[in-house]
């Protein structure tokens, strides 16, 4: 294989691997923020610190085999607690639906305003933090599983 | 998938670092690979083979017959 001057050290792949612990910590410092209230400074570092181990995690090309594969898998399972969300919002919303179809054939008027506009999706952080912290859970279970 | 890599290394005199090094991979993924949590991909497992001068199949043992050699 041709030399190449570029290529990453063994430490310099080693240091992702920390950059995740970091991500991980920060996100659980985040999370906990769901319930106490946090210094808006202590916030900014956190987010950030989430920020750059998920950039390093998911866009990082220097990454050795290992860590992709970690990554990988991590992924799938915070996809698949998006999923779970999307269901729990779906079994929500049918009761609304529900609730319309149950006062329209009762011949009443529907008094509940069901629309979902941008703000209901698109406005919850807590959605944000429980993905990165399922990814983060999901890394650090896999690389030190027996 | 049991293999040699440990036993390789050693033979080498070289910490997991310095097999890291020679393979452009991390200590944490030689590790993973010497404790069979996770098996190299192709091309690193022919770097592996490269590396020691030793065919693939005698570094890694697939164990489809129960760990015996047909």
């Amino acid at each position: 294989m041709a030399y190449d001057p570029t290529a990453p050290t063994e430490s310099e792949r080693s240091v992702a691997y920390y950059i995740v612990g970091v991500g991980a910590a920060a996100n659980a410092v985040l999370l906990s923020a769901q319930l106490v209230p946090l210094p808006s400074w202590i916030a900014f570092g956190c987010i950030l610190a989430v920020a750059a181990s998920l950039l390093v995690a998911i866009l990082s090309s220097r990454n050795d085999d290992y860590f992709r594969h970690i990554s990988f898998v991590a992924s799938r399972f915070a996809m698949g607690v998006i999923a779970i969300w999307f269901c729990l919002e779906a079994i929500i919303h049918a009761g609304n639906g529900a609730e319309l179809f149950g006062v329209l054939t009762a011949g009443g008027q529907s008094g509940g305003n069901s629309t979902v506009g941008p703000k209901d999706w698109f406005a919850s952080e807590t959605l944000a933090v429980t993905v990165a912290m399922a990814f983060h859970i999901r890394f650090f279970f896999e690389r030190y599983r027996r | 998938m049991k293999n040699q890599l440990k036993v390789l290394r050693a033979m080498r005199n070289w910490s997991q670092a310095d097999l890291g090094e020679h393979l452009d991979v991390s200590r944490q993924a030689v590790n993973a690979i010497e404790t069979g949590k996770y098996d190299p991909s192709l091309p690193l497992a022919f770097k592996i083979s490269r590396l020691f001068d030793l065919p693939i199949e005698q570094i890694f043992d697939d164990e489809f017959d129960g760990g015996k050699h047909v």
